[in-house]
């Protein structure tokens, strides 16, 4: 099991209840083959730096999950398939360090003499 | 001494007369300094300082990071430039 975030990137003249149907689809994908998510992001509606396909603003979706190697392999292939989608990204998620306590008093207070 | 401020304010004023921004010169990496908020192609602002004006990715002395960092800040970038975070060019700046 490895830890996974996907981004895609919606086109933005969907009706809303379209973007909803789509990423709960997505989401439904990844829970289905067993994975599960972590996070789960809608950006919204975003200016592109560049145009993609003529359009000029996207709707930002974002998951992470913990998932079987085959399941972000599935998720793209659909992800292909799926022409509203003008991009997507999918990379395996570097974990952030939890930050476990403040930094010791004791190395603090001696920087400061 | 004096001399060498001298020529330090005429170096920023011959910047600022080119529309440049200095390099912001660092002598430790950002992101060894702080593990808590390690490189990410999703935040914007950051992978943003990344870059120059025209979006190409800065070079190390300039930015400051450490070699392993620097890598990573690479990939961060055009991952950002996938995801139309950044430009891959951007000459609609001027």
């Amino acid at each position: 099991m490895q830890n996974y975030e996907t981004t895609l990137i919606l086109s933005p003249i969907l009706p809303e209840a379209e973007w909803e149907a789509k990423v709960s689809r997505y989401e439904g994908l990844i829970t289905a083959a067993g994975g599960e998510i972590k996070k789960k992001e809608i950006w919204g509606v975003r200016k592109l730096a560049y145009p993609i396909r003529h359009r000029s603003q996207g709707y930002y979706v974002f998951f992470q999950y913990q998932a079987p190697g085959e399941v972000p392999r599935e998720l793209e292939r659909n992800i292909r398939l799926d022409e509203e989608i003008l991009r997507h990204l999918t990379v395996v998620a570097k974990p952030v360090p939890a930050r476990l306590e403040p930094p010791t008093p004791q190395l603090e207070a001696k920087g400061a003499e | 001494m004096p001399r060498r401020f001298e020529r330090e304010e005429e170096r920023q004023r011959d910047r600022g007369e080119r529309g440049e921004r200095a390099p912001i010169h660092k002598k430790s990496c950002r992101f060894c300094a702080n593990p808590f908020e390690p490189i990410d192609y999703k935040n914007e602002r950051q992978v943003r300082r990344l870059v120059s004006e025209r979006g190409k990715i800065l070079p190390r002395r300039a930015t400051g990071n450490c070699a392993k960092h620097q890598r990573e800040a690479a990939i961060a970038v055009k991952y950002a430039r996938h995801l139309a975070i950044l430009p891959f060019v951007s000459e609609f700046h001027k």
